[in-house]
């Protein structure tokens, strides 16, 4: 977690925009990197691409030529894929996930591994995570990959933030794609057009809410002025 | 020496099958779908076979995607607007030797 004054008052320029690729750190594009999840074009394939061409996919990319070398439905109980469904194999939990990967049915997963000889997947044993640490905290991953608890974050919505939002902002990600990350990771929609009030609120964005006083961000009703940057109806003597 | 055995079995795609030459057979469309077999075979040289089913390509020109080694059984028609499509058998052997991915 590292960011400087500088970095947030050049994202504020931006105002939302994403900075060249050449400026950014090398997470932020590994972040809005696609990720390989099960599920026909839910991501990147399970299996990699042999032409490696989902090696560059990002998150809202259409992935269907990524998919090109995946045999679908009944395609799978012909001679030449017991490759494919061998490694497909070592990569999912269960018939259900592999018939997802594939667009088959369980019943077409279970021949497949037949005929090509191939044992049939099985659970995985491993407990997923599932931004839980130890049952008793909630964690959710910052886009520099860093955990952290969401007990000090918004209560409402960790995502909007601003401390992701300001790690994101200053690294060089622009709102839309922010929008777009944290809609993967918390795995709910969470739009371009929030993520902009956000960074409002958080004077992360050009026009924010700046006072002659200097004064930073959106003031709310329940706040309170500080000494020296208040502005009164009339003098007070 | 010949051993004359019947089969009588519905068949689903990607079914095995173990049979011998095939001295007569005849085929029905169960409902249901499928595909029933039943047929007169020579038990003594049996073979495995993979049960494959084939849709018929949209134009007449187009070949019929049918693996090299893979015998035409029957064909049943399709319901509605479905295509028609080819049973095939495919040896066994085929999937000992399996070429490169897709």
């Amino acid at each position: 977690m590292n960011f400087s004054s500088g970095n947030l008052l050049a994202a504020r320029k931006r105002n939302g925009e994403p900075a060249e690729e050449s400026e950014r750190p090398s997470w932020v594009r590994d972040a809005l990197a696609a990720e390989r999840k099960v599920g026909w074009l839910e991501g990147k394939p399970i299996v990699p691409n042999p032409d490696g061409s989902d090696d560059g996919l990002r998150i809202g990319d259409d992935p269907t030529e990524a998919y090109s070398h995946v045999p679908t439905g009944e395609e799978l109980l012909r001679p030449g894929a017991g490759s494919f469904l061998s490694k497909l194999r070592d990569r999912v939990d269960s018939l259900a996930e592999a018939a997802e990967e594939t667009k088959a049915d369980t019943e077409t997963i279970r021949r497949s591994c037949r005929l090509h000889g191939v044992e049939p997947p099985e659970p995985n044993d491993e407990v997923d995570s599932d931004g839980a640490d130890d049952g008793s905290e909630a964690f959710i991953r910052l886009p520099d990959g860093e955990r952290v608890s969401t007990a000090i974050l918004d209560s409402e919505e960790p995502y909007l933030d601003k401390l992701p939002l300001a790690i994101a902002l200053s690294a060089g990600m622009g709102v839309g794609e922010y929008a777009t990350w944290a809609s993967r990771e918390a795995d709910r929609p969470i739009t371009e057009h929030h993520v902009r009030d956000a960074c409002r609120a958080a004077n992360l964005l050009e026009g924010s809410g700046d006072s002659p006083g200097g004064r930073q961000g959106v003031a709310r009703e329940h706040e309170v002025a500080t000494a020296g940057e208040a502005e009164y109806d009339s003098e007070p003597w | 020496m010949t051993e004359l055995r019947t089969v009588d079995r519905r068949l689903s795609n990607g079914d095995v099958l173990e049979i011998g030459p095939v001295k007569a057979s005849g085929v029905e469309q169960p409902r249901g779908g499928g595909l029933r077999l039943a047929a007169v075979h020579d038990a003594s040289a049996p073979e495995e076979y993979a049960v494959l089913t084939v849709r018929f390509p949209a134009d007449d020109a187009e070949a019929l995607d049918v693996p090299p080694e893979a015998q035409v059984l029957a064909v049943t028609t399709g319901t509605g607007a479905a295509r028609p499509q080819a049973w095939v058998l495919m040896p066994m052997s085929a999937y000992e030797t399996e070429g490169p991915d897709k």
